[in-house]
């Protein structure tokens, strides 16, 4: 349950921020994915079977929609007291002797269903303006969220746009303990995002785009499910700010190398007011092997700073207002190597599989993969 | 402030290199290879998900190109 609570969260927002991009597909086609993630030492797991379809109608409009429904299970490490097995499930817990906090797993199962869809709109001059809608469901979160899109083309041969989105979420989460009278209760957060992105084709191979985002979140911002020590021997919910305003920029280089080598570049700069700074390089290729086959290899690294109010020690907080020991929050850095395969079976049928490894310094081991079909109607 | 210079100084250093694309000269763009997102946005948006559930960064997945006007 505890890393599950993250993914809540994470889903709905990405599922807000993926879907403010532009530029639909001309394609109509139906996707099907197999999607798996797999932490070691008995960590998380995900599986996540995926549907997308998008269709035109006309030359003026597309639909685009996706829906996942995804079982997250494993387990996850949270202070624990060892002699009465008590955690964060509960409100607060006095521990006589602190030789037995100890951080220990705990297993959570939970099931998610999420749909995303979007329609583009292009007017007269081909500018398009895209709506979007998302929603998520589990037994103890959910998000709707609305967001949407204005691309301007800046020159007639449409070599140079200009695009702003504007997103907006709201989701609400049930605390299963909350700190004062130990009850369940809900309680609601809002998000609001903004980019505004310009593309430049630079020549008949390659095009560069920049972006600038700001994003502000609001209201319960804790994570439930996670725990901090206080004094040295009480266990009590973590408590973050609840106000999260961040902005940053991204950089994108496409370039066709060759003929069938195209190479995709990407630069990220993030900072928030919790003090966490982070630069992203990812880096994407394709290498069409023939008229069948498409290889994809990419490399990904990341690296953060940590957030303010965060330690992982059991014998650091006392009464700060703010204190968190979940290690996403801490320093660290990550990579992620990523393969993938593509095969054409006709003009219509399209098969891929993918397989990733991502490593964070703070121990984390993980792989994903997917098994997808593609069929264009 | 210095690193949104490099958001500035990036057009300016392809702003000396750009040549005008006519529409027909845009099939290399026009692969899917070259979209946002490669060849499957579903496993792209599963791996930002990933990413998303486990680092810090909560922002900037966003609007990052109005692609090639090909459609």
């Amino acid at each position: 349950m505890q890393l599950n609570h993250k993914i809540k969260l994470s889903m709905a927002t990405i599922a807000i921020l993926g879907s403010t991009n532009l530029s639909a597909s001309s394609e109509d086609y139906v996707r099907i994915n197999y999607m798996q993630y797999d932490e070691s030492n008995n960590g998380v797991k995900v599986q996540a079977p995926a549907i997308e379809v998008n269709k035109n109608f006309g030359v003026d409009y597309t639909l685009n929609a996706s829906l996942v429904s995804d079982s997250v299970s494993g387990a996850t490490k949270v202070y624990t007291d060892t002699t009465s097995g008590a955690s964060a499930f509960s409100s607060r817990t006095t521990v006589a002797d602190t030789n037995n906090i100890q951080k220990t797993d705990v297993e959570f199962d939970e099931q998610r269903t999420a749909l995303n869809a979007n329609l583009t709109q292009r007017l007269k001059n081909r500018d398009e303006i895209k709506y979007g809608f998302n929603f998520s469901y589990e037994s103890d979160y959910k998000a709707i969220g609305l967001n949407a899109g204005y691309l301007h083309w800046m020159d007639k041969s449409k070599n140079r746009s200009l695009n702003v989105g504007l997103s907006y979420a709201s989701n609400t989460i049930l605390n299963r303990h909350d700190s004062v009278s130990g009850a369940s209760k809900e309680e609601t957060a809002t998000n609001l995002g903004l980019e505004v992105g310009f593309t430049q084709i630079i020549d008949i191979s390659s095009l560069v785009s920049v972006s600038l985002f700001y994003n502000n979140e609001s209201g319960y911002l804790t994570n439930p499910y996670y725990n901090v020590v206080r004094n040295t021997n009480e266990i009590t919910v973590e408590s973050r700010p609840n106000s999260r305003i961040a902005s940053g920029f991204n950089i994108n280089y496409t370039k066709a190398i060759t003929n069938n080598l195209t190479s995709k570049i990407k630069y990220k700069y993030y900072t928030d007011d919790w003090d966490i700074d982070s630069h992203t390089i990812d880096i994407n290729n394709y290498y069409e092997i023939n008229d069948k086959f498409t290889l994809g290899f990419g490399y990904r690294y990341y690296t953060q700073s940590q957030a303010n109010f965060y330690n992982e020690s059991s014998t650091y907080f006392t009464d700060e207002q703010y204190a968190s020991s979940d290690d996403r929050l801490s320093s660290f850095d990550s990579s992620t190597i990523k393969t993938s395969l593509d095969y054409k079976y006709n003009k219509k049928i399209s098969y891929n599989i993918s397989f990733n490894k991502y490593s964070q310094s703070t121990g984390l081991d993980a792989v994903y993969s997917n098994i997808g079909f593609k069929y264009k109607f | 402030m210095i690193k949104y210079l490099l958001v500035i100084s990036t057009l300016f250093i392809f702003s000396g290199c750009i040549k005008e694309v006519k529409p027909w000269q845009k099939s290399t763009h026009a692969k899917d290879t070259m979209q946002d997102g490669g060849l499957d946005k579903l496993t792209s948006a599963f791996e930002e998900h990933i990413y998303f559930s486990k680092e810090a960064t909560k922002a900037g997945n966003g609007i990052s190109g109005g692609g090639c006007g090909c459609n």
